[in-house]
């Protein structure tokens, strides 16, 4: 199976953004923009995700999910405050192909039945922020790791797939923004017991992390901090106009030691030349 | 002008967007009565194949879309578009399709040479192309071609004199696009399939306009 590269933009307002432990939030620029970057240069899906919209009640998406469709020719999964089957067939008509609920899911289950009868399996994946309990233990997290609800990781997994989900986007809080690899125990478990493509993300800060998930079956490893900052860093995007948020990172350049940031064309040629299938650009 | 089929199945917005982007001039059409207007249909579709076909022949398509077949003019069906021109599909029972084209939908099995297959299968995948079959829907395109797919079903038991491309998933070789005569089947989305698939929609506009 080949497995995809997914970069996954934060968004808040009109911006792109990034945080760590999905908290501490920096501006980058214009989602747009990056798309547009990700879109010719290997990425094989975008994701969006409203980073705020679950906890202010807001849906601010629209026109950046318009732009980005106009454009891009490879799937866009959209989520962030997703609540109603009328919130999908609206996000759907902005031009996402996908979306992705979390907070919804579990507060009712049933919606991702509801929502994959109504719109197709393979159009609604279901997010899970998981953090890590103890040994084997992990607790699904809602509104962006922020609250505690509980539900055991693996059991929910299971059923998410039972409820007819088509993917599984799974978030290791504890790895995300840190650059230090995935949580290769919460990943294998969860891939040995669903039987549809998931989604891995959280963590990946060098080429060697993902050789971990060599065999594990995952459909995709979605990132955001190494591609962004390597955009970021290159200076791809001369003239950024910011309309609200905190840019004093991005101003005050520290960005700059971040080091070590690779493209996802780098990436590509580093897992396909350690044997993974891997969709290659000429 | 080309009509896009809107049955209520699936999103036709990143088919819009590609129609524009190869500047085809393109109209919804919700409304079976007056295909005949058009240069050539486009039938896209996600979901469930029962539920599909009952919303054809509910909404009147299922007779329009025979009489345009007859016609002479070109229809492209695309993923769960596809799959309703075969006979049947076993998806949630059986169900019969338009039978354009002889054939039937079966799901990928659960596992495959002791491997654990994936469903739906969400991903990219390579295009081997048919020389013997190779017509201009694929202009341009190098063997071995990436296009996005999103599908648990695949079409089964098709003449394959008619098959334009073979697709394997995790050991599993099957048809990932078919022609006869007017009629054009892709498995995969190439409105989702980066430049290439918009090659696609550029020789599906030259087969329609310089015929």
């Amino acid at each position: 199976m080949i497995t995809r590269i997914i970069p996954r933009l934060d968004i808040k307002g009109p911006n792109l953004v990034k945080g760590i432990h999905l908290e501490g939030l920096r501006v980058l620029g214009k989602p747009e923009l990056f798309a547009q970057y990700y879109y010719e240069n290997g990425a094989d899906e975008l994701i969006y995700q409203d980073v705020v919209a679950s906890l202010y009640e807001r849906n601010s998406l629209k026109e950046i999910i318009e732009k980005t469709a106009r454009n891009i020719f490879i799937p866009l999964t959209v989520g962030g405050g997703i609540r109603t089957l009328e919130d999908i067939k609206n996000i759907l008509r902005f031009g996402a192909d996908k979306v992705s609920i979390n907070t919804a899911a579990l507060k009712r289950p049933e919606f991702i039945s509801e929502a994959a009868n109504k719109f197709g399996s393979s159009t609604i994946a279901v997010a899970i922020e998981a953090i890590k309990h103890s040994e084997n233990l992990y607790f699904a997290f809602m509104d962006n790791g922020r609250e505690f609800t509980g539900i055991e990781v693996y059991s929910w997994a299971k059923k998410i797939e039972t409820l007819g989900a088509g993917e599984i986007i799974i978030t290791s809080v504890d790895q995300e923004g840190t650059r230090k690899g995935f949580d290769i125990e919460l990943i294998s478990n969860i891939a040995s017991i669903v039987n549809i493509p998931i989604i891995v993300h959280g963590g990946l800060g060098k080429y060697d992390d993902t050789l971990l998930l060599k065999n594990l079956n995952i459909g995709a490893i979605c990132a955001s901090s190494v591609f962004h900052y390597d955009i970021v860093s290159k200076n791809i995007f001369k003239a950024i106009d910011f309309e609200e948020g905190n840019y004093d990172f991005l101003m005050s350049k520290s960005f700059e030691k971040c080091e070590n940031n690779f493209s996802i064309n780098e990436l590509k040629d580093f897992m396909s030349k350690n044997n993974f299938n891997i969709r290659c650009m000429d | 002008m080309v009509g896009i089929i809107d049955y209520g199945m699936g999103n036709i917005f990143s088919i819009q967007n590609a129609c524009k982007y190869v500047d085809l001039k393109y109209e919804i059409s919700f409304n079976s009565d007056n295909l005949s207007k058009y240069d050539a249909l486009i039938l896209p579709g996600v979901g469930a194949y029962g539920d599909a076909i009952k919303k054809l022949e509910y909404d009147g398509f299922s007779k329009a879309l025979s009489d345009f077949k007859n016609s002479g003019k070109y229809i492209l069906g695309i993923c769960l578009g596809m799959q309703l021109f075969v006979t049947k599909s076993y998806e949630f029972g059986e169900n019969n399709g338009l039978n354009f084209i002889n054939g039937e939908c079966i799901k990928f099995p659960k596992e495959w040479n002791g491997n654990k297959i994936l469903t739906p299968q969400i991903s990219w995948n390579k295009l081997n192309i048919q020389i013997d079959n190779r017509n201009e829907i694929f202009e341009g395109l190098k063997q071995n071609e990436f296009m996005y797919f999103v599908h648990s079903y695949y079409v089964n038991n098709i003449d394959k004199k008619i098959i334009t491309s073979i697709t394997n998933y995790e050991g599993i070789e099957y048809c990932s696009s078919f022609k006869s005569e007017n009629i054009f089947g892709l498995q995969f989305h190439p409105e989702k399939s980066g430049k290439y698939g918009l090659k696609i929609y550029e020789n599906f506009k030259k087969i329609i306009y310089n015929r």
